[in-house]
């Protein structure tokens, strides 16, 4: 994790640098998907958290957790972008939007990519196994495709 | 410390505040002469120093203050130009005024000191010229001005340091500063350099007291950020101390001991930053109220009670403007002119008493001024006006709906708009920004005796003590304010299940209860046995949990939005442990049990309601075909039992119920419906009175709804019925239960009441009550315990009878909530009365609260109950009467 802290340090610096051009993103997995979310929204990456359900929720909230001291709420990603297939949960993902935290779960962390803003693409009208609605844009990898995880429509009701 | 040490204390802090911004603000107008901004804020500050010295009555102080203000003012108002000079005196003040604060501090005194008398001379005398220089300037011309006032500066400047040096003989500290004042004013002449150094050099004059900070400011998101991470170290140490327990180790042990204790004291420390005593704003009041009263003319003597109550800061700083508001209305619309007081008999002084104190987790506050108190009549009238209330619907209003429209976005009742209150902020203001502080108010008024509003906040919006309580294993948290007691159920048996809904019985209250499992919506493994009594407002219900925990202070955090949308819930907060537990929130859970019952009451509100709406939850049950309802708290019990326990013995049905044999009443057999046919199951109600027990038996008991006792009197009448009403498309017929079990045992009701009543006359009750439901049971079971009744459909039509008769009736019985007149204004009416002083009156309602209770006393009435307590209403009304005659024999 300590690795994880230098290495968003590492970018914040060159970001003043490459900000007009570039994105910095974190990557994810979760399924058959990678996906990107800007870096300067991403809190922390946290392991094993408990999270405590809270009844008559929505069937996309896993509940709430405590991060020292902060209420976070933990959101089902899968279930919010209708994501398909069984997945395994390892990692917290932290995340924040005028000061509210929301957490969710990730199987694994990617790497941290610099995306030149010109090269992001449209969202397809369709994209099979998920909800487009959450994706903002995508970026062509080399092997696959890379989705931008839309963070204002997750802080969405 | 006392009420005084505390003010003073408050008053340093401010003016030490005062100081600090006076010196950081003429330093800035040095640089920026022209800017008007500054110099009213100077004043401003000077202002306030002044009248608070003078509150305090520190005479040097605020003779500095005052001329220096004047100054000031003059400046302002651009009479004068910031000339160093002028400068330099006022910073000369404010070393004068810092001298005496610190000496304040010291020695809860004023100094005596000739430097300070001498320094006020020569400010009065520098004020004198500067007044007649602008005089002057109209005759004069200009360019004379400056050289005037250049020598008499040097001048004063020189007298100054002769005095100094006298006294320089019996102080050695000063000699080595003094003489740089007498360079000073020099320089200061002639060069007329930038004054920045000079602060410096006049304060020279005197010995320069350094004023020690007592008290810092800081953010309060600093103290949040604080107080989050010593929760953070309550945790880590909570994990240490388990850690170290493994090991054996004694100085492993004691450093965690250590480490334990001094986190706990941390966390102590760092909460009791935020608790601020209400005194630092109530203090702030009798300045306000002084100024006030003299504005308006008024008398007016303030008490301040409770200014220890702690409050959290937050919360402290946001009720200062309402509280503000409410003591200006007070002195501005209650308080009476001292002649208008003397006229009516009070005394010329009004009293006006701030008081704070806790109760349940909450802060109380209240505003209480002996005034003219609020005049219904005129806020209906002002209602009716601004369109906010249609004339036919305020007939009907009782006294505190009408009151609540001064509550009301842009209602004011002021006939003028005077300077002190109505500015347009109104008591909508004062409400919304209490109840934005998770708070209510509240008002009681009574004509012509004075005006009470009370405020009920939250201790701290951050902490609050809860009670912790599990369903399936998750704890939640419960706020200790609603919390009423803790009860240890059977739910099997104690739990009276009608329609959907459990009901409990406590005391003899019926409550609804809820099923924390259920409302949660999770599956029931466990039984929940523990009864949780909760209140929210009025109303009480019971809260089924699997288990109870301790009582805790709980660090109250906000929940995500995406929990909104849940009324469950008002937050979230850390447990010990670190994991995470759920506050409920009451007026939510509340609100799960009134859906049922809003829809019923939806079916109905087609009906005119012409009564003001009590509600009361009925029972409906069945006989046969037809349908029956009677108010719930009357039954002791319902219960189901096997038809076989029913026997006849002694030519007398009875049930054989847990051991004991209890009487059987068939409705069929007093009332002429048709005879139904029960089944194996028989539903049974107890009515138990005085040890009584009867029971009354019903095919079904079809359900329990909280509505008005609204009935339509008309059909059906025969004796045992009060009447009808539509419910649920059924015809349901309103049982006089008192009447009918007098019909099954004419025995029942006949105390020894009687024996001695029939030689005397009889005697005659004013009823006031209108509903018909009420009017008819309270009516029949007085008339069953022997007294002759007459009934009054409100307040108005019952005062005219009672004036029709003076002499007729012997005791007054009235309702509250009642249209036209309520039950208030006739008390206040009748007490009003000299004929009636000692007619004994009985106030009836069907809600009991202490609050009611207490005003009905304080307005003349001499005893409170329960409607449908008919024993208690008896025994009450023997006694008033017992206690009346006692008076009239001894007259």
């Amino acid at each position: 994790m300590d690795e994880k802290k230098n290495a968003l340090a590492l970018v914040e610096g060159k970001k003043g640098l490459l900000k007009d051009k570039h994105l910095t993103l974190i990557t994810f997995y979760l399924g058959d998907f990678i996906f990107g979310i800007p870096a300067e929204k991403v809190v922390e990456i946290n392991k094993d958290l408990e999270i405590t359900p809270v009844p008559l929720a929505d069937e996309f909230i896993l509940g709430i957790m405590n991060l020292r001291g902060h209420i976070v709420t933990v959101m089902d990603l899968q279930k919010k972008i209708k994501l398909q297939g069984d997945l395994n949960y390892r990692l917290n993902l932290i995340i924040k939007k005028d000061n509210e935290l929301l957490s969710f779960l990730v199987e694994k962390i990617g790497d941290i990519m610099e995306v030149p803003v010109a090269k992001l693409e449209e969202t397809p009208d369709r994209i099979e196994g998920l909800d487009r609605d959450y994706i903002e844009n995508i970026y062509q990898l080399p092997d696959r495709l890379l989705l931008l995880l839309n963070v204002n429509k997750l802080f969405e009701n | 410390m006392n009420l005084d040490e505390e003010i003073l204390k408050d008053f340093l802090v401010e003016a030490k505040e005062g100081i600090s911004k006076l010196e950081e603000e003429f330093v800035e107008l040095e640089k920026d002469p022209e800017n008007v901004e500054i110099l009213k804020s100077l004043f401003r500050t000077m202002h306030s120093l002044k009248g608070a010295s003078g509150f305090f009555g520190f005479k040097s102080l605020e003779s500095i203050a005052h001329f220096s203000e004047d100054i000031l003012a003059k400046l302002r108002d651009g009479l004068l130009k910031p000339e160093p000079e002028i400068i330099d005196m006022l910073l000369q003040a404010v070393d004068q005024i810092k001298y005496i604060v610190a000496h304040l501090e010291e020695h809860k005194q004023e100094p005596i000191d000739d430097r300070v008398l001498e320094f006020i001379v020569s400010l009065s005398n520098f004020t004198e010229k500067l007044k007649k220089r602008i005089e002057g300037k109209e005759e004069k011309k200009e360019p004379e001005e400056p050289k005037i006032e250049k020598i008499e500066a040097e001048k004063t400047a020189e007298e100054k340091p002769e005095h100094e040096f006298i006294k320089e003989e019996a102080k050695e500290e000063i000699k080595e500063e003094a003489p740089e004042v007498v360079a000073t004013p020099v320089k200061e002449v002639e060069k007329e350099e930038k004054p920045k150094d000079k602060p410096q050099d006049t304060s020279a004059v005197l010995p320069t007291k350094e004023l020690t900070e007592t008290h810092v400011k800081v953010d309060v998101h600093l103290l949040d950020q604080l107080m989050n991470l010593a929760g953070e170290l309550v945790l880590a140490r909570n994990r240490v101390v388990q850690l170290a327990s493994k090991f054996h180790d004694a100085d492993l042990q004691r450093s965690v001991q250590t480490l334990s204790m001094v986190t706990s004291e941390l966390q102590e420390a760092i909460m009791k930053t935020r608790m601020q005593p209400i005194g630092t704003v109530f203090n702030k009041f009798p300045r306000i109220v002084r100024d006030l009263s003299r504005q308006l003319g008024k008398k007016v003597n303030l008490k301040l009670e409770g200014t220890e109550t702690e409050l959290d800061r937050s919360i402290i700083e946001a009720i200062k403007d309402p509280l503000t508001h409410l003591v200006r209305n007070s002195i501005d619309h209650g308080i009476e002119p001292p002649e208008e007081r003397v006229s009516l008999g009070k005394p010329e002084e009004g009293l006006l008493v701030m008081r704070a104190y806790h109760e349940g987790g909450q802060v109380v506050i209240e505003i209480e001024d002996d005034g003219r108190g609020i005049d219904v009549e005129k806020v209906k009238r002002k209602a009716i006006e601004k369109g906010l209330l249609d004339p036919r619907e305020a007939e009907r209003m009782s006294e505190k709906e009408i009151l609540s429209f001064i509550f009301k976005p842009g209602f004011s009742t002021a006939e003028k708009v005077t300077q002190v209150s109505g500015r347009g902020v109104g008591m909508d203001v004062v409400k919304t920004n209490i109840e934005k502080l998770g708070g209510t108010i509240e008002l009681n008024t009574m004509k012509g005796k004075g005006t009470t509003v009370r405020i009920k906040i939250p201790l701290t919006l951050a902490i609050v003590p809860a009670l912790i309580v599990t369903s399936q294993g998750q704890r939640f948290a419960i706020p200790q304010v609603s919390l009423r007691e803790l009860v240890a159920i059977n739910p099997e048996k104690d739990l009276l299940k009608i329609g959907n809904t459990d009901f409990y019985r406590l005391r003899g209250e019926i409550i609804p209860v809820l099923s924390l499992s259920k409302v949660l919506n999770r599956p029931q493994q466990s039984q929940e046995k523990n009864l949780v009594i909760l209140n929210a407002g009025d109303r009480f219900f019971g809260l089924l949990v699997d288990q109870i925990y301790d009582s805790e202070e709980i660090v109250v955090k906000p929940l995500g939005r995406w929990f909104k949308n849940i009324p469950l819930y008002s937050g979230a907060t850390i447990m010990g442990d670190g994991k995470l537990a759920l506050i409920l929130d009451i007026v939510g859970l509340m609100k799960m049990l009134g859906v049922a019952l809003e829809e019923l009451e939806k079916g109905l509100a087609e009906e005119k309601v012409l009564t003001i709406e009590e509600t009361q939850f009925i029972l409906i049950f069945e006989v046969g075909k037809d349908n029956f309802a009677v108010p719930l708290a009357v039954i002791s019990r319902l219960d189901k039992v096997n038809s076989d326990q029913i026997t006849t013995i002694g030519g007398k049905e009875v049930l054989l119920y847990k051991g004991k044999v209890i009487p059987i009443l068939r409705l069929e057999n007093y009332l002429p419906i048709s005879y139904p046919e029960y089944g194996e199951e028989i539903s049974v109600l107890f009515f138990t009175e005085r040890e009584k027990t009867v029971g009354i038996i019903c095919s079904r008991i079809v359900d329990t709804l909280e509505t008005t006792l609204e009935v339509d009197t008309t059909i059906y009448q025969q004796p045992g019925i009060i009447g009808h009403r539509i419910i649920h498309d059924r015809t349901v017929l309103f049982l006089d239960i008192f009447k009918i079990i007098e019909m099954f045992d004419p025995e029942w009701f006949v105390v020894k009441r009687k024996e001695e009543e029939i030689i005397e006359e009889p005697v005659r009750i004013l009823l006031a009550e209108d509903s018909p439901f009420f009017q008819n049971l309270i009516k029949n079971y007085l008339i069953q315990a022997g007294f002759e009744v007459d009934v009054a459909e409100n307040g108005k039509v019952a005062l005219e009878k009672l004036m029709q008769n003076p002499e007729q009736y012997s005791l007054l019985i009235t309702d509250i909530e009642m249209p036209v007149m309520d039950g208030f204004t006739l008390v206040a009416e009748v007490r009003k009365t000299p004929q009636f002083a000692n007619l004994p009156i009985l106030v009836q309602t069907s809600l009991a609260g202490e609050d009611i209770k207490k005003k009905v006393m304080e307005l003349g009435a001499n005893a409170y109950q329960v409607k449908l307590d008919r024993e208690k209403v008896l025994t009450t009304i023997n006694e008033l009467l017992e206690t009346s005659k006692q008076r009239i024999s001894h007259a």
